[in-house]
């Protein structure tokens, strides 16, 4: 593979990496463009809508606008829905309005307030005509949303018109009660307290500017609802015997209502008025105590109620129960237990006895705390763990009289965790830590969890020091090298005996001769060189840059035969002139170089 | 010669892969380092989150630490549970946030009575540009959902809804993009909040609340900040199914940690001292 083509290799690994990534499951909401809303989801809220306002349920007309108010929708479309919505909360407000001014116009004609009840009419109407105004903007919008989107708000429309008419016809019949003849109506009740059950008498009289109005039907009522009925005699009163009913508070309103019928709705106006009765009745006295108050669970418990009279019917609540006693005496015993899941904290515990005719309820209060017991731990964790070898750790747990209970220990090293069952004061884990823990200080950490819900869960921690053999392997793969690396730099260098000799190692062919690299104007010396060059060939040894002239004659001596000696005498010389600085006649060294020459059978 | 010349540029290349693949982010759903829209490395950066796995909630801090188990897709062991609960135990906050349905396996575990729904929740008026992206209140706050579900916590008497979703919003359970007869209509609740031993057991409806693309949509930041309360998150990497690229990038981390160990890391400086030195003395005897 050339060169070149090791990016592209890379580049397609890349590109399979991370084509291989999973495609993510949500959208990019960056990427999502506003549409249009559903035409019939729309529709259908919109005949919602209608529904509200026919049931004149305003407060949740308005909330459904509230939301319509934040409908997702293209920008455009938007504009027209938000236009159309806003104008339906207009509408919805000012409808709200109009019937808040028309009921009280009504609660004021109905006491006989008349010209306050006229106000009030009056602004209804103008609040009527406001609506009736923004009736006209409503269609428009609306068509525009028909048009735009599909969307049919038509019965929304008819649902407003309606409404409209519905609050301006009774804003007529308001304005006609006007010309009615007010009534007045007083009520008494004889006597002003009374025991609960007893029966009292309720009087009164209704006259109509003055007169009395006979034969007329009044209402009682007794805390707002109505109870009977009586008629008035020819002085317009009326006595009504009421029986009190079994109601365990200070006081009741009794009150008398004119409703007039027939011909009488079109002459008179209603009227009505309540007094107030104070309750009679006695209260017992009750008291609750927990024994003992604080418990376990499992534990069972005394709940004690105390009266100041027998047989009253006592219900006590406790830990979630009802427990119904009837006291026989003045004392009732309830034992309940704790359930084993109950949790801690305090719990409220609460006697009331049933009210039983003019005996009223009462109700006492006491707490019980549920509380668990602490388990001591002692973790004997060894201070040297040696991966991956197994270590063994002791945890000891005691409960609160020595005696531990059934309990299950989760141990926590390094990540991994290990978990064992014990009945016994210690139990012993044994845990290794993963292989590729780092050697270093670790956190040993301990959960036990009991069997019994009578103790709570307790944790303990330790410290230990894990060293990771496992780590050490590949650490004395890697220092391997060093130890070959430290032996002697000759080993490398020193022939063996069975290497071929140095010319016939390829590489030294391709090396040029250090000798052809040396020049020199010395005739004597150049002599020398040329003979150099020629033992170079005959015997296979190079110069080197380290030899010296005498070192080389050493080494190629043994090898030159009879030309030693000449190579020998030429080697002198050129001593002698590098070296010496004496004259030697160059014709001498050409002389000696020409016979070795011959010697060597070399032409130089 | 021929070896050397091959493992040379395979070796740098090996060297390159490796350094592209830890210096590219992953773009994995929900990992903390993938700053892509489907990530949550703005999670990460602005509230100081962290990953970790299920077995270190044994060792968090519970005051000081909130556990956020978001989008899991592999299936939760009792072994997990028990973490979880002793976290819980120990007065820890989780928050699970899933709209697969795969974490009722841990809600079962924990005996928490509250439950993922199938189907898609989908809000044809309210959202945030598809019915699939809707709106819902956290309390007085608007939220932002995104492919989310909706919970049945009815058998959860104890539980407290946060958030629930709109009255235009519905269940798509066969997820045909239109309202069936049968499927859940809204308001349906999408968070809630339950009160497990002394902790409190957070459950959410929607895995992609807080990604990159939803944290600074409506309200969704304000509610992570609520949830957290000053607490730094952790994000539980357990769950997810890893892709190639994470599975690598992950190898890559535990070879970098493993090297980081003393033993290796001082034996290696060695062994490439060692090999410079040879190195150094081959070439000056080639010299020679």
């Amino acid at each position: 593979m050339s060169r070149s083509q090791w990016p592209t290799l890379i580049l397609l690994l890349l590109v399979a990496v991370h084509a291989t990534a999973s495609p993510p499951r949500h959208v990019n909401p960056e990427e999502v463009a506003p549409g249009r809303p559903d035409p019939q989801v729309l529709s259908s809220v919109y005949s919602l809508l209608a529904n509200l306002f026919s049931a004149e349920s305003y407060g949740n007309a308005s909330q459904l606008v509230n939301l319509l108010l934040n409908v997702s929708a293209a920008p455009d479309m938007a504009y027209v829905l938000r236009r159309f919505h806003e104008i339906l909360g207009e509408v919805n407000d000012l409808l709200n309005l109009s019937r808040a001014y028309l009921e009280q116009a009504k609660r004021l004609a109905v006491a006989g307030r008349i010209e306050d009840s006229a106000a009030l009419l009056s602004e209804a109407v103008k609040v009527l005509a406001k609506a009736n105004l923004t009736r006209a903007d409503l269609e428009l919008a609306a068509r525009e949303v028909q048009r735009r989107l599909g969307a049919q708000p038509a019965p929304l429309l008819r649902a407003v018109s309606e409404l409209i008419a519905r609050h301006s016809s009774e804003a007529a019949d308001l304005g006609a009660l006007g010309s009615l003849l007010s009534t007045e109506l007083t009520v008494e009740v004889e006597p002003k307290s009374a025991w609960v059950g007893s029966t009292v008498r309720v009087t009164g009289k209704l006259t109509s500017l003055g007169s009395p109005l006979s034969s007329r039907k009044i209402a009682v009522a007794v805390g707002g609802s109505i109870v009977g009925s009586a008629l008035t005699d020819e002085s317009g009163s009326f006595t009504y015997q009421l029986r009190l009913p079994y109601v365990y508070r200070r006081s009741l309103a009794v009150g008398a209502l004119y409703l007039p019928e027939a011909n009488d709705a079109r002459v008179y106006r209603p009227a009505s008025n309540s007094t107030e009765i104070y309750l009679l009745y006695e209260t017992p006295k009750l008291s609750v105590r927990v024994q003992p108050p604080v418990a376990l669970p499992g534990d069972r418990v005394k709940i004690e109620v105390f009266a100041d009279r027998p047989g009253l019917l006592v219900e006590v609540w406790v830990l979630h129960t009802i427990q119904r006693v009837n006291l026989k005496g003045e004392t009732a015993i309830v034992e309940v237990e704790v359930p084993a899941d109950a949790s801690e904290g305090v719990y409220r515990v609460l006697a009331a006895s049933t009210p039983n005719g003019t005996l009223g309820p009462a109700s006492a209060e006491a707490t019980l705390t549920v509380r668990k017991l602490d388990l001591k731990l002692n973790v004997t964790a060894p201070p040297f763990v040696a991966l991956p070898f197994p270590a063994r750790f002791t945890v000891c747990v005691e409960g609160w009289n020595g005696t531990p209970p059934n309990y299950r220990v989760k141990l926590s090293l390094a990540g991994a965790s290990f978990e064992v069952e014990s009945q016994q004061v210690c139990a012993t884990l044994e845990a290794t830590a993963p292989p590729l823990t780092p050697t270093g200080s670790s956190r040993v950490e301990v959960i036990v969890t009991p069997a019994s819900s009578r103790y709570r869960p307790a944790r303990a921690e330790a410290q230990t020091f894990i060293a990771n053999l496992l780590l050490l392997i590949p650490a004395v793969g890697l220092l391997t090298p060093l130890v070959f690396l430290a032996k002697p730099r000759n080993r490398v260098e020193t022939p063996h005996p069975s290497t071929p000799p140095l010319p016939s190692e390829p590489q030294r062919e391709l090396e040029e001769p250090y000798s052809l690299r040396l020049k020199s104007a010395d005739p004597v010396v150049n002599e020398y060189l040329i003979g150099l060059r020629m033992v170079e060939k005959a015997t296979g040894v190079l110069l080197k840059p380290s030899h010296t002239i005498s070192e080389y004659l050493q080494l190629v001596e043994p090898k030159l035969g009879e030309a030693a000696k000449l190579f020998a005498t030429l080697s002198g010389l050129a001593e002698a002139r590098l070296y010496g600085g004496l004259e030697v006649p160059p014709e001498s060294a050409k002389a000696l170089r020409e016979q070795l020459c011959k010697l060597l059978g070399a032409s130089p | 010669m021929k070896l050397r010349s091959a493992l040379i540029p395979f070796l740098s290349a090996l060297v390159v892969l490796a350094l592209v693949t830890a210096l590219y982010p992953p773009s994995d759903d929900f990992h903390p380092l993938n700053p892509q829209w489907n990530g949550m490395e703005l999670v990460a950066r602005d509230f100081k989150a962290f990953s970790a796995r299920i077995t270190d909630a044994y060792a968090l801090d519970p005051l000081n630490h909130v556990l956020l188990i978001v989008g899991p897709s592999k299936p939760f062991t009792p072994e997990d549970a028990r973490a979880v609960e002793a976290f819980l135990t120990k007065g820890g906050r989780v928050i699970v946030a899933d709209d697969y349905g795969t974490a009722n396996q841990l809600l079962e575990l924990l005996g928490a009575p509250v439950r993922i729904l199938p189907g898609v929740l989908t809000d044809p008026l309210l959202n945030i540009g598809s019915p699939h992206l809707p709106l819902a209140w956290w309390g007085p706050r608007r939220v932002a959902l995104n492919y989310a579900a909706a919970l049945n916590a009815s058998a959860c008497f104890d539980c407290r809804i946060l958030a629930d979703s709109s009255f235009f919003s519905y269940l798509d359970l066969n997820v045909n993009g239109k309202h069936d007869d049968g499927e859940p209509e809204g308001p349906l609740p999408i968070a809630i909040s339950l009160r497990y031993g002394a902790g409190e057991l957070i459950v959410v409806s929607d895995s992609s609340l807080f990604i990159n693309s939803m944290i600074n949509r409506e309200s969704n930041r304000a509610v992570l900040e609520e949830l957290l309360k000053g607490a730094q998150p952790v994000v539980i990497v357990d769950f997810w199914r890893e892709t190639t690229f994470a599975a690598i990038k992950g190898g890559l981390t535990a070879v970098h940690r493993v090297l980081g160990s003393p033993e290796i890391k001082y034996s290696l400086a060695a062994a490439v001292f060692a090999l410079s030195i040879r190195e150094g003395r081959r070439l000056a005897s080639k010299r020679e």
